[in-house]
C-alpha cells in the first residue's frame, strides 16, 4: 500500500486517510475513479405508489407541473428526476401518497425480496419506511408485514408514511430487532436493511467522510451480525432474508454474510438483479465463502446509485 | 409498551357502545352500507392510552397480532380509522381517501386550485376559494373538502352559513404530513 499516495488522496478528496487506504486495497487502480464518483450528484429519483395511482397518471401531472422525469430501466414504477420546479416533497400529489422520494438502490434491495402477497414479512430496520411502503406495494397491501425500529424518533416517520402511502397490512412496533425471535414468527420474507457507517451515502452527505473512524466499523459490524442472527431465527424454511446495506465496508457486508453462512443454514442464492458488482470473496487478502460472488455492490461511479450492497439468501433445512 | 413507558396502553375489541360512536363518526361522511363495506372481514381494535385510538386489521394482520401483543404493544396497526372521542369517532387522514371515494353530496366542498393551496397550509375557505358546496348550509356541519380532481384533502368544518356566505374551518388536512408528520 502506497501511504503517501492514500495520504493526498485523503487531501485532495477531503477524506480520512484511513478510508482511502482501505479504498486503495480494495479497488486498486480504481479507486481514483471511485472518489471521483463520489463527487458527481445522483439523480433523485420518485417511486410512484400503485396503492394509490396509476404511475403513468402521476407521471403526467407532476410534468405539466414542471417536473421533467424519466423511467428508469427495471423499476417499472420508478422515475429519475431530470429537472423540476416545484419541490417534489410538498406537491399536493405527494401528500395523496401518489409517490415517495426513495433512492432506487433500496429499491432494488426490495426488487430481491420479491415479497408476494398473503406472505408474512419482517423489515427488520423499518423507518422511516421507504421499503416498508415498497413491500406492501409488492404485496397489494395484503398479507402481513411486521415493520420495527428502535428510535422513538424515527419510528414516527415510519407511522407517518405508512398512512400517507396507505400501506393498509403492517404492523409496526419500536424494539430492538434483536429481539424480534421472541414472537416465534415464521416469516416468509425478511428485509433486513442494517444500521452502518453509510460511506455509500457520501455523494449525497460528503460529512460521511470525515464523520466515522476504524471503529465505528467495528462497532456496526457486531451490531449486523446480531441482527443477521435475529433474521435467520424469524424466517421459515425456504423462506427468503435480504441483508442489505448502504456500507462500502466489507466487514458490514461479505464479512457478515460468511459469518452468518457459517452458523446459520442459510444460502445465497442469486437475486436476479440487471446491475451491480459482483460481492468480493476475498477483501483485504482474508477468504470467504465463494458465493459471496452472487452478492451486488451498487458504486456512484459504475451505477449512478448510491453505494450500496444486496445479497439474497434462502433458509434452508438444518 | 413494554419497552416504552411514555406510552402505555390497552388494546381492546370495543364494546356495542363504541361501535356505535365509530359508526357514527364514519356516517357523517360516508352512507351506512359504505360504512359497512368499509368495515367487513375487518377486525376493530382500541388502543386506549392518553387517546383512543381505533384501528381496522385483515385477518392476515389480525393473526400476526395475536401472536406479537401479548408480549409487546404496536405502534401502529392496519388502518388508523381515527380517534374515539366521547361522541363519536373522529376519522384519521389514513382513511381520508376511503371517505373520499365515497363521501355524501351532503357534506362534501369542492376547492378550487386556490382553494385547494389554502386548504393544504391549514387555513380556512371562503366562497371564492369554492367550486361547490352542499345545498343544505348546517353550522357547525362536518365536511369533507376535496380539490376539483374529487380527491379528499383533509376535514373541514362549515362556520357560518349566512345567505350567500360560507366558511370553512380547516380541522385537518394533508399538509398535516409536512407540518407535523416527520
Amino acid at each position: 500500500m502506497n501511504n503517501r499516495e492514500a495520504e493526498q488522496l485523503a487531501k485532495q478528496y477531503g477524506y480520512r486517510q484511513y478510508m482511502i487506504e482501505r479504498y486503495l486495497e480494495l479497488f486498486g487502480s480504481e479507486t481514483v475513479q471511485f472518489l471521483k464518483g463520489n463527487e458527481l450528484a445522483i439523480p433523485s429519483t420518485i417511486r410512484m405508489n400503485t396503492l394509490a395511482a396509476s404511475p403513468t397518471e402521476v407521471a403526467t401531472r407532476l410534468q405539466t407541473k414542471g417536473v421533467q422525469l424519466e423511467p428508469v430501466d427495471g423499476l417499472p414504477y420508478a422515475y429519475r428526476v431530470r429537472q423540476s420546479t416545484v419541490s417534489l416533497g410538498a406537491t399536493t400529489e405527494y401528500l395523496l401518497g401518489y409517490y415517495l422520494l426513495q433512492s432506487a438502490a433500496s429499491m432494488w434491495a426490495v426488487e430481491a425480496l420479491n415479497p408476494q402477497a398473503d406472505q408474512v414479512v419482517v423489515d427488520m430496520c423499518a423507518a422511516p419506511g421507504g421499503k416498508t411502503t415498497l413491500i406492501a406495494q409488492f404485496m397489494e397491501n395484503k398479507g402481513a408485514i411486521l415493520a420495527t425500529d428502535i428510535s422513538r424518533d424515527r419510528i414516527r416517520s415510519l407511522r407517518s408514511n405508512l398512512s400517507r402511502m396507505r400501506v393498509e397490512n403492517s404492523l409496526a412496533i419500536r424494539m430492538d430487532a434483536t429481539q424480534l425471535p421472541e414472537f416465534g414468527i415464521q416469516a416468509d420474507a425478511v428485509l433486513l436493511d442494517a444500521p452502518c457507517t453509510g460511506e455509500g451515502l457520501i455523494p449525497v452527505d460528503p460529512t460521511r467522510k470525515q464523520s466515522r473512524i476504524t471503529k465505528d466499523i467495528t462497532i456496526l459490524a457486531n451490531v449486523q451480525k446480531r441482527l443477521i442472527l435475529a433474521a435467520n431465527q424469524l424466517l421459515r424454511e425456504n423462506g427468503v432474508l435480504v441483508y442489505a446495506t448502504c456500507s462500502f465496508a466489507p466487514e458490514e457486508n461479505e464479512k457478515i454474510i460468511d459469518y452468518a453462512l457459517q452458523r446459520c443454514p442459510i444460502q445465497i442464492v442469486d437475486a436476479g438483479l440487471p446491475l451491480g458488482e459482483p460481492g468480493f470473496t476475498a477483501p483485504f487478502n482474508q477468504e470467504l465463502d465463494e458465493s459471496l460472488h452472487l452478492a451486488r455492490r451498487f458504486y456512484p461511479y459504475k451505477h449512478q446509485l448510491e453505494g450500496f450492497f444486496i445479497c439474497k439468501m434462502i433458509k434452508v433445512a438444518a | 409498551m413494554q419497552n416504552d413507558k411514555s406510552r402505555r396502553l390497552i388494546f381492546s375489541i370495543p364494546t356495542a357502545e363504541e361501535e356505535q360512536r365509530i359508526y357514527k363518526g364514519l356516517a357523517e361522511y360516508i352512507s351506512e352500507q359504505k360504512v359497512n363495506q368499509l368495515l367487513t372481514d375487518q377486525h376493530m381494535i382500541i388502543a386506549k392510552g392518553r387517546r383512543q385510538e381505533v384501528y381496522i386489521l385483515s385477518s392476515d394482520l389480525w393473526r400476526l397480532y395475536t401472536q406479537i401483543q401479548p408480549l409487546r404493544h404496536p405502534y401502529f396497526i392496519g388502518r388508523f380509522l381515527g380517534e374515539l372521542t366521547k361522541t363519536a369517532l373522529k376519522p384519521s387522514l389514513h382513511i381520508l381517501h376511503a371517505l373520499g371515494d365515497a363521501v355524501k353530496d351532503t357534506v362534501k366542498v369542492i376547492t378550487t386550485h386556490t382553494g385547494e393551496q389554502k386548504f393544504l397550509y391549514g387555513q380556512p375557505l371562503e366562497n371564492q376559494h369554492l367550486k361547490d358546496w352542499p345545498a343544505v348550509l348546517e353550522e357547525e356541519r362536518k365536511v369533507l373538502v376535496v380539490n376539483d380532481q374529487g380527491e379528499a384533502l383533509g376535514y373541514g368544518l362549515l362556520k357560518s352559513a349566512e345567505t350567500g356566505k360560507v366558511s370553512i374551518k380547516n380541522q385537518q388536512d394533508l399538509g398535516w404530513y409536512l407540518r407535523r408528520g416527520h
